[in-house]
């Protein structure tokens, strides 16, 4: 059993045939956009996500699903707490292929 | 589970002979190399033919003596990724030179099957479902290669 | 350089099939991610933090102009329009399709490339000195016998569901430039007294959370018996080494809990009872190898041009670029010109299309179609005219490829870290950029000389830090980046791991630390020839302490 995550959490994974990065959506869908993602809030919720992960993966859309904790900056946007899932939302920090 | 050979299910005569119990005498047994190496005697009237399951972590060739007498030699892969099973294979065929058949008992997966007859083995103690077909196509789709093994039917720059 | 006869295409196309197979039953749900994961990583196949990333084999660090403009192709139709080359002399593209990767094979096995075992639990692209074949202080070109062990270890049946992943380098110099010693096996290329070839074995070294230099294992084996001696030591290590931990696997460690002494014991019992008949190479193939490595048809040049030296005295940056990026050949009247690919404050290691097809060109005008990539994440052409010297820096210098700072401090290894990589704790190619910047004036570069500074963002070590002369391992403290520095490693043939100088900086403050440690050396120094190494070894670790942390 995976260490419980502390605080509001939302589901991510990657798109199986293009690799993108995508988060599961309040519509049931999977979104390239953070903020429409479904944020669990609730221990209840938290388990159900969890319990999502086995069945989403089962529909061979979106790979390497796990859970990743969210919060809200001033504007009230969602931000994930740690520094590699805020990499993996925005994207390298550094300007590339330009010389 | 199927006991696949030459690309397709067969009958298997053979039995797992485990601690307790006793094969009738005529029977093909498996046995594995621990209770080979205790209770041998228990053998001495065996008329059916006699199979070696040998563990991942026994170096085979300090049994070489066991497998010239044995009529198959089952190897194991607990999971596909442990690797084992190839070396003991390989230096089973062409180092001892045992001809019998030898099987591999475990997680093998249809993509791993080519370099399992490469390496020596000739028959297949399946986990789950078989498939002829990609069975057929996975080992059949490289046709080149730049080691030469046990038997091998691949074609070689020489 | 080696060109694909009808067998390797034939290969190369099969399993560019094979992988097509496998992608299709994987998009169609046939096969799991789990069991698809080995079969697309021993493809070379990533999933990263963004996206997937493609590593191609690049054999020993040899491309031709035709390869390194498909290369420029793949980055822009697939991707984004540029690569990167790595530490192990590969090129990884950032950004590709699982959908689109089998059509990118195809296109690699047109110009008889591939990306075959650029990862996973197997025998790795085999790797060895960028100036193989025409560096002045050669025994012979390790090339062949690399080339040898390429095809050997392809889809090697036995060796590939090994504990752990298996990386091999050769040199053939005195001067280590492959890091042999940080291998699980290295190999130097000898001749004994009756002028045959043989080679040195070392087993066991590597990087890594826990960082160890090869020992010896031979001290000469034949060419008839390489290969079977390799199978040895590959059998020893596939049937005994660690699988119950992940961080243990390694060859290294199998070495040092065993002892070397008994681990060869257990080598040479296998050696002694293989038919290495079969096992060695086919009879002819080594010299049909080596048909292909034989020297290139230099023309008569002149040394020392006139030209040259009158090109460098009216041109300072020219100048500079000479003394730092230019090396000397074995044949008169020619040079090995270095590019650099760590332009200040850029991307270590990084090359956009554009520059991928001009290094193309420039191949094809001045040195006989042929690249060479060093395992420091620069590019070499190596048999360049002197007297085209002045002429391929004019061309360099627009493309942004003529930075003057081969072996100087901004020079460095750079692993991708958090920016891409799924496994980094923390980012590098800021930190090494804001040390560029730091760095940037040519005349300290030159004032401080040649420093090797090497970055990982992560223990697994892919940016040699504990080979750097200055290391820099990047890790997360309570949510934040910090840089732990190490200082004294060395890739060469002095071989040495980095010790650790205390506690760690901000991604803010490395630059800074750095640069205090490079002015303690150049006090500490007596003359400007006493190298960096040199001074830890005289002073030891306690003035770069004082100087760094007296303060807090």
């Amino acid at each position: 059993m995976a260490k419980k995550l502390k605080g509001d959490q939302v589901l991510t994974g990657q798109l199986l045939r293009e690799g993108d990065v995508v988060f599961y959506a309040e519509d049931g869908s999977w979104s390239s956009d953070l903020q429409k993602a479904k944020v669990a809030t609730t221990p209840e919720q938290i388990d159900e996500l969890d319990l999502f992960i086995a069945k989403a993966e089962e529909v061979n859309l979106v790979i390497d699903i796990y859970p990743i904790v969210v919060e809200k900056d001033e504007a009230g946007q969602l931000v994930p707490s740690l520094i590699r899932e805020k990499m993996r939302t925005t994207g390298p920090s550094i300007v590339y292929a330009d010389f | 589970m199927p006991i696949i050979k030459d690309g397709a299910i067969i009958e298997d005569s053979w039995t797992v002979l485990d601690e307790e119990s006793d094969a009738p005498s005529s029977a093909d047994i498996i046995i594995p190399l621990n209770i080979m190496l205790e209770k041998a005697d228990r053998l001495s009237n065996h008329s059916g033919r006699i199979g070696l399951l040998i563990p991942n972590d026994v170096a085979v060739e300090d049994h070489a003596d066991l497998i010239a007498k044995a009529d198959l030699v089952v190897l194991e892969l607990p999971a596909f990724t442990d690797g084992r099973a190839y070396s003991q294979a390989r230096a089973l065929r062409e180092d001892l030179g045992f001809e019998k058949e030898l099987r591999v008992k475990g997680d093998v997966l249809v993509d791993q099957a080519a370099y399992l007859l490469r390496c020596g083995f000739d028959s297949f103690d399946f986990e789950g479902e078989f498939d002829a077909v990609s069975w057929e196509k996975s080992t059949n789709i490289m046709t080149t290669g730049y080691q030469r093994t046990y038997r091998d039917k691949l074609s070689y720059r020489d | 350089m080696y060109v694909y006869d009808d067998f390797d295409e034939k290969f190369v196309r099969e399993r560019a099939a094979q992988f097509r197979d496998q992608v299709e039953r994987r998009l169609s749900g046939q096969l799991s991610e789990a069991h698809f994961r080995p079969l697309r990583l021993m493809n070379g196949v990533y999933l990263q933090l963004h996206a997937y990333m493609l590593r191609v084999a690049v054999p020993y660090g040899t491309l031709s102009s035709k390869q390194m403009r498909q290369l420029a192709m793949i980055a822009t139709k697939y991707d984004k329009g540029y690569g990167h080359f790595t530490t192990r002399q590969n090129i990884q593209f950032n950004w590709p399709k699982l959908k689109d990767l089998p059509d990118i094979l195809d296109d690699l096995a047109d110009v008889g490339m591939h990306a075959i075992q650029t990862s996973g639990n197997c025998i790795r692209n085999v790797t060895s000195d960028q100036w193989a074949g025409v560096a002045a202080d050669e025994v012979t070109d390790p090339r062949p016998y690399a080339e040898l062990m390429r095809q050997w270890s392809s889809l090697h049946p036995e060796f590939s569901y090994l504990p752990r992943k298996f990386k091999i380098a050769i040199t053939g110099a005195s001067s280590d430039r492959a890091a042999i010693a940080f291998h699980d096996i290295g190999i130097q290329v000898l001749k004994n007294d009756n002028g045959e070839i043989g080679f040195a074995v070392y087993v066991g070294g590597g990087l890594g959370r826990t960082p160890m230099v090869g020992k010896k294992i031979r001290d000469f084996i034949s060419l008839e018996d390489l290969l079977p001696y390799l199978v040895a030591i590959l059998r020893a290590y596939n049937l005994e080494g660690r699988r119950d931990n992940k961080y243990k696997a390694r060859i290294k460690i199998l070495v040092h809990e065993t002892g070397i002494d008994e681990f060869k014991a257990k080598v040479e019992k296998i050696f002694d009872g293989l038919e290495k008949e079969k096992l060695r190479a086919p009879a002819g193939e080594i010299e049909r190898i080596q048909g292909f490595f034989a020297l290139p048809d230099y023309a008569s040049a002149e040394a020392n041009p006139e030209s040259l030296s009158k090109a460098r005295s009216e041109n300072p940056a020219f100048d500079a670029w000479v003394n730092r990026n230019v090396a000397e050949h074995k044949q008169a009247g020619y040079a090995i010109a270095n590019i650099s690919l760590k332009p200040i404050a850029g991307i270590p290691g990084d090359a956009t299309s554009e520059q991928m097809n001009l290094v193309a060109d420039l191949a094809e005008t001045y040195s006989f179609s042929e690249i060479r990539v060093s395992h420091e994440q620069n590019l070499v052409l190596a048999h360049v005219k002197e007297t085209d010297l002045f002429e391929l820096w004019q061309a360099l210098v627009p493309a942004g490829l003529a930075t003057a700072n081969i072996g100087a401090i901004t020079d460095m290894i750079t692993c991708p870290g958090l920016d891409y990589c799924a496994l980094a704790t923390a980012r590098s190619i800021p930190v090494a950029q804001k040390i560029s910047e730091k760095f940037a004036d040519q005349k300290r570069q030159e004032e401080i000389g040649d420093l090797k500074v090497k970055i990982s963002g992560c223990i697994n070590a892919c940016g040699h830090h504990h080979a750097g002369h200055i290391g820099i391992l990047g890790l997360n403290k309570k949510g934040e980046e910090y840089y732990q520095i190490t200082l004294g490693g060395s890739g060469d043939q002095a071989a040495a791991v980095g010790e650790i100088l205390g506690p760690g900086f901000s991604g803010d403050d490395v630059a800074g630390a750095i640069d205090t440690l490079v002015n303690r050396y150049v006090e500490l120094r007596n003359e400007t020839s006493e190298t960096f190494l040199e001074v830890v070894k005289r002073v030891g670790l306690e003035p770069f302490k004082e100087a760094l942390y007296a303060d807090h």
